[in-house]
């Protein structure tokens, strides 16, 4: 299965600046087609937040003497929100001169109105008899109803039999107060837009999943060129079009919202840039496009709307599921597929990160582009390790063991359950390749693939893998030799990665007495390091030592990848 | 920890009393019950405090089975008990004076295997959907965010209990890989979305050392290399593992239902979430 993997996935990275990660489907008529050109461009989001002002009267009336509870105002005293301060607020000013007091017009000024209940009778229907005067005893014979003494007729239960009842509208004061008040309501206006590049058009590029803010929080506060490019990382014609669209699309928000209802106080105008590159394709005279917002580890490929080839994608879902299939187990495939067909279901995006996650070779073409990115954190060292013509090693398990063991180093993925299976003796030998995130005490974050069966690869695939790592170690069994393999790769690419070796021993199953000073002329026993370390509890192994040989050819390459990273004047 | 707690720990000293809350986790028939029990007769038999009288009808119910020869049942509910502790053992001796009390909840066992058989089948909580299985791990969370340490009980001899008298090791490497990791990755997920889980102590107790067979050195040495690398992400999320203790708590109850090891577990318990005053010997 991982051979379709690679035959299929492979990353196309250029050695240039692009800011943008780069997956292809590198099949050959589609690099036939030229998915090598990258347009870099980008998509702003314009957030206009107005302030207004809405000024409105309104009539009081209410009992007299509660407007001693107000207070009156000669005239309207509002507290306009300071500039930049956008508020939801409302405040009210009864006005002195327009307060009136008058007879309540209900009651005429008694306080008292007529029982509407018994029409100022006082008296009602008698609600056990109904009237009638006799009512049903316990055993059912009628007699003199009790609850009216046999009158039919009771107290009214409203006005207690006084036919008057309290004004409501006076609340029985008589007098009514009634004023005229100023209300002053401050409201906040929001006017948003996306503006996109012209290609864009009848692509699906989603605004609303919340990634895409996540991806570039960072917001300019106005869209001036050097800021715009300043901030992308790039300068593209098409890019700095979407910019003046943005801007222009900012100016009739600002325009509009000055001439809303209400009295305009103030605006802040908002924006977000997020770098966006897409590649053109061109299959059977139709244009194909791949999307790619955002940059560095979160980009996202965003799918073409009605141009989606369910075959491929169906491909795209068929390699995630086989990938983890060849390297996790069975039992974890379904875990890894759930969200891939939850996603299917929905339909809306396939995020980048869930389409590749779950299959450790798929690294390798998430991070083929991002070696040249430029992150702000530092960036993630790839290092592949690669076992010329034999089987998988335990050297990932023994190391991420040892090291978390140890306390040298911490194990960034979370399904450790490969690892796991791997020290038990349980891993399945037909994967080809497996990796490893690492993070190092000192902040570093290094990410270890490995590559077994290297023969199997074509040049064009063992090009691109080395053309995405940062530097290669060759794990070289005693009767292989890594300087065949080292050649190969030389050959194939024109600024080969920095490359070692080291010489391990997967046949050997137990560690020698005194363990492993040096290593010696056979190599490093992995099979023996795994099992002394799952079940000799009795036997003194120096594990910092078994560990440090492990390690060093490692924090070498790292170095030296590093070294390369730096601009030239502040080498070391 | 509330805001009040937090506030009176700053203005009024370390030495004002405390109120821990401590759950105790583990699947079903591993000895959470037990230890409950053991810890209630330990504190009392050794005068370093007192069952609460809310709990009393708890710690009642369990010894009237202990009592009666008869294996402890199922905890069909979560039961909540408090023990007001005044000492604690020293690991060298002696004792120091501490003011707290120790609140726990005694939790199904098998609602915690449940949540565990659902993590491992999918750890990602982010995509769980509504169900029992989802209330529980909200009640779960709820839980460990809101309290100040976790005890987990790790029953080694689960149906394993002759290859691991036969030798075998990998028995135990199965136990913790069942028992332990899916929480741990539960844990770390949480801690992801919560950061009121660092710094929080996590005292793994290993029960059944007569059924195991196993010397408490070479249980925690298994524990250390299996769960290596979980671990370290426990402490690079900054979960105070550093503070864990490994014991043998021994459930081999003798006339006086007196544990094995429980006093270094309350010892380390108590230190971990700082609760013994400045200046105790």
């Amino acid at each position: 299965m991982s051979d379709v993997l690679f035959r299929y996935l492979l990353t196309a990275r250029q050695r240039d600046e692009s800011v943008f990660r780069r997956l292809v489907l590198a099949d050959e008529p589609l690099l036939e087609a030229g998915v090598e050109q990258l347009v870099e461009t980008t998509a702003v989001r314009v957030h206009v937040t107005s302030q207004h002002e809405h000024v409105d009267k309104r009539r009081d009336t209410v009992p007299a003497s509660r407007h001693r509870s107000v207070r009156f105002f000669d005239a309207p005293q509002p507290r306009r929100p300071q500039d930049g301060h956008f508020e939801d607020r409302t405040e009210e000013f009864p006005l002195r001169d327009t307060l009136q007091i008058y007879t309540c017009t209900d009651c005429r000024g008694a306080g008292k109105v007529r029982c509407r209940t018994c029409s100022g009778r006082g008296k009602v229907g008698c609600a056990r008899c109904g009237g009638s005067g006799k009512a049903q005893d316990h055993k059912g014979r009628r007699r003199r109803c009790r609850t009216c003494g046999g009158s039919g007729r009771q107290r009214c239960f409203s006005c207690r039999g006084t036919g008057k009842v309290t004004c409501r509208k006076c609340s029985g004061e008589g007098q009514l107060a009634s004023w005229e008040a100023v209300i002053h309501r401050y409201a906040t206006e929001n006017r948003s837009g996306d503006e996109y590049p012209a290609a864009a058009q009848g692509a699906r590029i989603h605004r609303s999943f919340k990634r895409w803010l996540e991806i570039d929080p960072d917001r300019v506060t106005n869209l001036e060129r050097a800021t715009v490019i300043e901030h992308l990382g790039f300068e593209s014609p098409e890019a700095l079009e979407v910019v003046a669209r943005a801007d222009t699309r900012r100016r009739g928000m600002e325009e509009e919202a000055q001439r809303s209802t209400g009295r305009f106080l103030f605006l802040r105008a908002d924006c977000a840039v997020s770098p966006v590159g897409y590649t053109v394709v061109r299959l059977d005279g139709k244009p194909r496009y791949y999307w790619l917002i955002g940059r560095g580890e979160k980009a996202l490929e965003v799918i073409p709307r009605g141009r989606l080839d369910p075959w491929k994608f169906a491909g795209w879902l068929g390699m995630g599921s086989g990938s983890a299939m060849a390297y996790e187990g069975v039992a974890q495939t379904y875990s890894f597929a759930q969200p891939i067909l939850e996603l299917l279901a929905t339909s809306v995006y396939v995020p980048l990160p869930w389409l590749v996650a779950g299959s450790t070779a798929s690294w390798l073409v998430t991070l083929g582009g991002l070696r040249r990115v430029r992150l702000r954190r530092p960036p993630v060292s790839t290092v592949g390790l690669i076992v010329p013509s034999g089987r998988p090693t335990a050297f990932l398990t023994c190391l991420a063991y040892l090291g978390s063991y140890l306390q040298r180093l911490q194990v960034l993925d979370r399904a450790y359950d490969a690892q796991s299976d791997q020290l038990l003796g349980r891993m399945r030998s037909d994967r080809q390749s497996e990796s490893l995130s690492l993070e190092l005490p000192d902040g570093r974050k290094v990410r270890l693939v490995e590559v077994a069966r290297s023969h199997r690869l074509s040049d064009d695939q063992l090009r691109l893998i080395a053309q995405a790592l940062d530097g290669v170690m060759i794990l070289e069994e005693p009767e292989q030799k890594a300087e065949e393999l080292m050649e190969r790769i030389t050959k194939l690419v024109r600024t080969p990665p920095n490359m070692t070796a080291l010489r391990i021993d997967s046949e050997q199953g137990e560690l020698r007495d005194p363990p492993l000073s040096p290593v010696g002329d056979r190599g490093l026993p992995l099979e023996g390091i795994r099992r002394a370390f799952v079940g000799d509890l009795q036997r003194e192994v120096d594990w910092e030592v078994l560990y440090r040989q492990m390690w060093q050819p490692l924090a070498e390459l790292l170095d030296k990848a590093e070294a390369s990273r730096q601009p030239e004047g502040t080498k070391t | 920890m509330s805001l009040w707690s937090r506030l009176r720990g700053l203005f009024g000293g370390r030495d004002a009393k405390r109120r821990l809350k401590i759950p105790i986790l583990g699947v079903e028939a591993c000895g959470k019950s037990s230890l409950i029990l053991t810890l209630g007769q330990f504190v009392s038999l050794h005068d370093m405090g007192r069952i609460s009288m809310s709990s009393g009808s708890l710690f009642g119910e369990l010894l009237s089975h202990v009592a009666a020869g008869r294996p402890l049942p199922a905890s069909a509910r979560w039961e909540k008990f408090e023990l007001h502790i005044h000492r604690v053992p020293e690991p060298g001796g002696g004792h120091s004076p501490v003011d707290m009390t120790l609140s726990s909840e005694d939790i199904p066992g098998k609602q915690f295997r449940d949540l565990m058989d659902e993590l491992r089948v999918n750890p990602d909580l982010s995509t769980w959907k509504a169900g029992p299985t989802k209330q529980i791990l909200e009640r779960f969370t709820q839980l460990l965010s809101s309290c100040d340490g976790f005890i987990f009980i790790v029953d080694l001899v689960r149906n394993k209990r002759a290859e691991i008298a036969a030798g075998a090791k990998e028995p135990i490497w199965t136990a913790f890989a069942d028992q332990i990791k899916p929480i741990m990755t539960g844990i770390l997920l949480a801690s992801k979305m919560n950061a009121v889980m660092a710094h929080k102590p996590i005292f793994f107790v290993f029960s059944k050392p007569d059924l195991h067979l196993l010397e408490p050195e070479e249980v925690r040495e298994h524990f250390r290399r299996a769960m290596a690398i979980p671990l370290a992400q426990l402490r690079g999320e900054l979960i105070n593992v550093g503070q864990y203790n490994v014991q043998c708590a021994g459930w081999e109850m003798d006339s006086a239902l007196d544990g094995m090891g429980i006093d270094i577990l309350l010892s380390d318990l108590v230190h971990a979430v700082n609760a013994v005053p400045d200046g105790a010997p």
